[in-house]
């Protein structure tokens, strides 16, 4: 049976979308704001997140950004009342597979359910058995997956906590990704650190990547609001 | 906002220098000129006594008299001292600038520096007033922007959302016939308060459209605002099983002149607002007393409270504090709007206090007609 978090504010809509994919045969788990969407994904292993964009504690696409750095597969729908143009790319663009507005048909809803799954098991498929992922930049590379990497020093093991903020600052190239942007999406949920942590780690990550750490090449500070990857 | 700060900030240190090198300047300017006509002053009795002495010399005068004459006629900025002990006065005498003249540069100085003072004074004041004028009516446009944007995104949440979940059930209805009775029961009851959540925020609409453009009148007649805020809070809290959560101490009978209709609405609006603020095991109290000549009704909850930035705006147009990706509450921002605008349509008043330890308290004062 596949498994699907659904997560939606608004509790009417919660049970209506819920029963119907029940019936479908899906395991739906059901949640409503941005925090525990986060921490239920976190726990348990879902085939298709379905996600609305205006929630409580954290939006949606901080949510999908989230669920994007420890799973970059899973397939996530996103159910908004959001529906200009420009709402749809961002939903795409922070990492969702489609996109759909309030109201919409049941019938499509559970269409659209049902051939994201399958596009999702196919790829899998298709994936297992494949080399893990690696980024390389400049003479460094790191794999994600195994955590490994090779900066200027050689050979190294990064931290769950670094190779997450090096694959959001990956994933937003050469665009200005704020302090508490960072906080929300790598720490999430859990106890917030003040934003000195993340200068730590990115003190650290220069240190492994940089030739001259002073005068970065990558990993660039944008004076008052964060930090950005430039390749 | 923070960029406009700035640039209005360096806008008003740049002319409050530019004027004050302005004035500056003028004063500067005055007093070379100042310098210039004393240094010519004290030339002038030289240049006089030559012009003087030719006179006498051609035997123009017969006596001190018409010297004198055509002296002061010539020179009025000097003066002229006769010296006889020391021979004949038409060849004895002494030229000198006037004190009077002297006193009269002065004060001309003393005037002019007196002048561009205070020209450069009302001038940065003038422009001062103009700078804040400019900068309050860009904050007031920049933040009507911004309240009309929120209000876009939450009244598109608020129409979509109730309008899906309709859709949904009615779909469901209609697709799955295996549904028990007490599902169905459940989606149509559902359906049901959805409605009236559109039917609500459709009412809200109207009237805040229509307050707005000073369009809605109100009757006033003999109520019984007792029995009205009882039968409103009832009407509200126990379809929601909120009753348990409610404390009231409502004087009996109070009665005034007012629009029960849009009293209604006010009790309604403040009653959900601190049912919506409040957490789920916090009371909320309403009071209905009369005092002198004003029936006082208080709406107190126990929730986070409101910022004091936040109060000052609390009764405007489309404000809602905080973002609409990531709010607790749903609304509008047309509630409070509403209560503001229908009391005042009854002369009344609404404040907004904290609440100890924590919330709001919302005081109503009415003016009685007993």
């Amino acid at each position: 049976m596949h498994r699907i978090l659904l997560v939606e504010d608004e509790e009417h809509l919660q049970h209506a979308i819920k029963l119907n994919l029940e019936m479908e045969n899906y395991a739906v788990n059901a949640v409503g704001d941005g925090n525990s969407a986060i921490k239920t994904f976190r726990e348990e292993k879902f085939d298709l997140v379905i996600l609305d964009i205006m929630l409580p504690e954290t939006d949606g696409l901080m949510v999908c950004e989230n669920i994007r750095l420890h799973d970059a597969n899973v397939p996530v729908l996103f159910l908004s009342a959001k529906n200009t143009p420009a709402d749809r790319i961002t939903g795409l663009k922070k990492g969702g597979d489609d996109y759909m507005t309030k109201p919409f048909d049941l019938e499509e809803l559970l269409l659209r359910v049902k051939k994201l799954i399958e596009k999702s098991q196919k790829i899998q498929l298709q994936s297992e058995g494949k080399t893990s992922t690696i980024y390389k930049f400049g003479e460094n590379w790191i794999n994600f997956e195994s955590y490994e990497a090779h900066g200027i020093n050689g050979k190294l093991d990064l931290t769950k906590k670094e190779i997450l903020l090096m694959k959001l600052l990956i994933e937003n190239k050469n665009q200005v990704v704020s302090r508490e942007h960072i906080l929300k999406v790598v720490w999430d949920y859990t106890v917030i650190p003040n934003t000195r942590t993340i200068d730590n780690f990115i003190l650290a990550l220069r240190k492994y990547f940089e030739v001259d750490p002073k005068e970065p090449r990558f990993i660039q500070s944008v004076r008052g609001v964060g930090y950005k990857f430039v390749e | 906002m923070k960029k406009l700060a700035v640039i209005f900030t360096v806008l008003s240190v740049y002319i409050v220098a530019a004027f004050a090198w302005w004035t500056y300047a003028h004063i500067r300017n005055s007093k070379q000129l100042q310098q210039a006509e004393i240094e010519n002053l004290e030339l002038m009795p030289y240049r006089a006594t030559l012009q003087v002495r030719e006179a006498v010399d051609q035997e123009m005068f017969a006596d001190t008299n018409a010297l004198k004459k055509f002296f002061e006629f010539n020179y009025p900025q000097l003066d002229l001292y006769f010296m006889p002990d020391e021979g004949d006065p038409l060849f004895n005498y002494m030229i000198v600038p006037s004190k009077n003249t002297f006193d009269e540069i002065n004060q001309r100085y003393k005037r002019k520096v007196w002048m561009y003072s205070l020209e450069g004074i009302v001038m940065v004041l003038l422009l001062f007033w103009g700078i804040i004028w400019v900068y309050h009516t860009l904050q007031t446009r920049l933040k009507l922007k911004r309240q009309q944007s929120n209000f876009l995104l939450s009244i598109t949440h608020e129409l979509k959302t109730p309008l899906a979940s309709i859709k949904l059930y009615l779909e469901t209805l209609i697709k799955r016939d295996s549904l028990d009775p007490q599902q169905k029961q459940l989606m149509l009851k559902n359906s049901l308060s959805d409605v009236t959540r559109l039917r609500d925020l459709v009412d809200n609409l109207l009237t805040a459209a229509q307050l707005d453009a000073h369009k809605f009148n109100v009757t006033l007649e003999d109520v019984n605002i007792s029995e009205l805020l009882h039968q409103t809070i009832d009407k509200y809290c126990m379809p929601r099983n909120l009753s348990s959560r409610l404390e009231t101490v409502i004087a009996k009978d109070v009665k005034t002149k007012a629009d029960s209709l849009a009293m209604e609405m006010v009790f309604t609006n403040l009653i959900s607002n601190a049912f919506k603020y409040s957490p789920g095991d916090k009371k909320v109290k309403v009071t209905l007393s009369t005092l002198e000549k004003h029936v006082n009704i208080e709406f107190v909850d126990e929730g986070a409270g409101i910022s004091k930035a936040d109060k000052e705006q609390l009764f405007d147009l489309f404000f809602r504090a905080g973002d609409e990706n990531t709010r607790k509450t749903k609304g509008t921002g047309l509630g409070l709007y509403i209560v503001k605008n229908l009391l005042n349509l009854h002369h009344a008043e609404i404040i907004v206090n904290d609440n100890s330890p924590s919330g709001v308290i919302f005081k109503i004062s009415l003016p009685y007609h007993a």
